[in-house]
């Protein structure tokens, strides 16, 4: 019997695509609304990480003096720190024309700043880090005196003398991975994507058409049930995937943009080489997973009466996907162990927080496309069970 | 042809037809007349092959529909009142198009079906239209054309009239009289007494999912005893509609 599953996935993209609200909620607001997020926020964090440029430290007359000579050792050197005198320097730092404020209690300084601002914030980690070494440099060389020792000497009483070195440093293997937060990050943004992409789209094939009563007609042609379901199913993964693709090249522009904005500063975006087998493995789980999603929000939508329940019941969907996502945030590619390879959505995003450390792990890879293309099976099984019951089809 | 043999189906406990029999010949309009929750729908959806009969069968054209429904379906045609039921973001032409298509016709054969059913109906000149951006008779129109698209000589007509104008109402009956001029056979369930006394050949009655009777309007008085078809209608439906 003939299939007319091309016919109704060509009109149904044709369909899609004529609709102006989904084209730019799906692809024009993530290609120009990402890098522009990513280049605002990365640069908020970068300034954080690097300080001030420039403090102004308001103190009173007891202190004033005191602070401007020492601003002459070499620790602040480029520090950018200008001291000012008042007799009120906490109005001063109320007021906002100072970054801190310094008040004088006998031989003890009080470093007064304002917590709701973040120059006040990042200019008191400056200026007190400075001080911390300025005076732990300074106690250093009064013991030198005392001693006779060097400070050579005196640095190696140290009960326990260490240093933190990756381990990429210590084997002298060359550093692979993409860095802590895009390999926290662009997981989480992927999956998320592919949960939400193809969301609209399901609810106006299905709901929609019950709810416009195209549906009907439908039914009465020659395509078969699983026809309608195939193409319908197609059409919806195509927008998932699309939707994802979008933002990736939205995270791509903006890393045009500004290359540290789109590790917001954190850290630099090494290069990635993947073997081709690996990333044959990263597609065709990305692909399973967007037809899970877009067979969940199928499911839903076609049990669904109207367009305004079928949205409801796509948000139950999105937040169940983010229990596993968010719970494992925080992890790193190397963190999952293989159990996980058998959890639905936990696995995909453990898939990716591998690769994106540098990180084949081949087994967790099948296991994870095993495992997700089992939940595609029974996703298209639910599906055809339910396209083939009239009282789910038909009500409304 | 049509023919009904104990058409039956119930929704768990609810019996929307309950062994409904009656036979339509090739050229007759026959009308299926009840009160909303009558099962005139559940019938028509039962013949278009969209639900399953839980008794009884019916065939058309000689085909059952329980055996071959998906044969059935290339002999029927539905249409239905109130929403048209096109694609809105697709044009007169390209709604017409998809269902020949998914009705077994090429992509050749359904522009060129799409062209004459737009002359025929004359609406040529809309045929590049987006539906969303047709006037109400036109849209119906356009429905009509996309439920005779595959040329069906069995036609069911699902309350048509609901909503139109006088205009368009007066375009949807002469398209009735000219189907059934052509030879093709046709059902219409309405509950409309004066379009069905007017337009049918044959008229049953559908109450709380029986047939309660069947026959020309002239039988039907005559047996009942009734002047009209609207005494016929309350002596056998009641005022207990619902």
């Amino acid at each position: 019997m003939k299939s007319y599953t091309g016919i109704i996935f060509k009109k149904e993209l044709l369909d899609i695509f004529r609709d102006r609200r989904s084209i730019i909620m799906t692809f024009l607001l993530p290609v120009v609304l990402y890098p522009l997020m990513f280049w605002f926020i990365g640069s908020q964090t970068a300034a954080q990480i690097e300080g001030p440029s420039m403090t102004s430290i308001v103190a009173d007359a007891a202190s004033a003096s005191g602070l401007r000579a020492i601003m002459n050792d070499p620790v602040f050197d480029s520090a950018n720190i200008t001291v000012t005198e008042s007799a009120d320097p906490v109005a001063a730092l109320q007021d906002g024309s100072a970054d801190v404020a310094v008040v004088t209690t006998g031989s003890h300084l009080r470093l007064v700043y304002d917590p709701n601002k973040s120059a006040s914030s990042m200019s008191l980690s400056h200026v007190a880090g400075l001080l911390s070494t300025y005076n732990q440099a300074a106690q250093m060389q009064t013991l030198s005196d005392l001693t006779g020792l060097t400070l050579m000497e005196l640095a190696e009483l140290a009960p326990v003398s260490f240093e933190a070195v990756s381990l990429d440093v210590e084997t002298g293997e060359e550093s692979s991975g993409v860095g802590m937060f895009l390999s926290m990050m662009l997981p989480m943004i992927m999956i998320i994507l592919l949960s939400v992409g193809g969301m609209a789209t399901a609810v106006d094939l299905f709901a929609g058409e019950k709810e416009r009563r195209t549906f009907e007609p439908l039914l009465c042609t020659g395509a078969r049930r699983t026809d309608i379901l195939a193409g319908k199913l197609g059409a919806v993964t195509v927008m998932s995937l699309l939707g994802a693709l979008a933002s990736v090249a939205g995270l791509f522009a903006g890393y045009l943009l500004n290359p540290r904005a789109m590790t917001l500063g954190l850290d630099d975006a090494q290069g990635l080489t993947l073997p081709p087998l690996t990333v044959l493995f990263v597609l065709l789980i990305i692909a399973a997973m967007a037809v899970f999603f877009s067979g969940l929000h199928i499911l839903l939508s076609t049990y669904a009466r109207t367009v305004k329940e079928a949205s409801t019941y796509g948000s139950f969907i999105m937040i169940a996907c983010y229990v596993p996502i968010f719970a494992t945030m925080q992890m790193m590619g190397g963190d999952f162990e293989f159990w996980t390879a058998f959890v639905p959505v936990m696995n995909v995003t453990g898939c990716l927080k591998m690769v994106l450390a540098g990180i084949n792990d081949l087994g967790y890879m099948g296991v994870t496309l095993g495992v997700t293309a089992a939940f595609v099976a029974v996703v298209l099984v639910l599906g055809r069970y339910m396209f083939k019951k009239e009282n789910i089809m038909l009500r409304a | 042809m049509l023919t009904l043999d104990k058409l039956t189906k119930h929704f768990k406990s609810v019996k929307a037809v309950q062994e409904v029999s009656f036979t339509v010949e090739k050229g007759e309009l026959f009308g299926l007349l009840g009160a909303n929750g009558a099962g005139k729908t559940t019938t028509l959806r039962m013949l278009a092959t969209m639900l399953t009969p839980t008794g009884g069968t019916a065939t058309i054209e000689g085909i059952d529909l329980i055996k071959q429904p998906d044969k059935v379906r290339n002999h029927v045609g539905l249409l239905f009142g109130g929403d048209t039921g096109l694609y809105e973001r697709l044009t007169a032409r390209e709604n017409i198009v998809y269902f020949a298509k998914l009705c077994g016709k090429s992509e050749e054969e359904a522009r060129g079906r799409a062209e004459a059913l737009g002359q025929a109906f004359a609406f040529t000149e809309y045929l590049d239209f987006q539906a969303k951006k047709l006037s109400k008779g036109t849209r119906q129109k356009v429905a009509i054309a996309r439920s005779i698209v595959h040329d069906p000589s069995v036609m069911l007509f699902d309350e048509p009239l609901v909503g139109l104008d006088v205009t368009s109402r007066k375009d949807v009956e002469d398209f009735m009289l000219m189907l059934k001029e052509k030879g093709k056979t046709i059902v219409l369930s309405d509950h409309n007494l004066n379009v069905t006394e007017r337009l049918c050949d044959r008229i049953g009655i559908l109450h709380k999912g029986e047939l309660v009777a069947i026959g020309t309007l002239e039988e039907l008085c005559k047996k009942h005893e009734c002047a009209n078809l609207e005494e016929v209608f309350f002596k056998l439906a009641g005022r207990d509609t619902e």
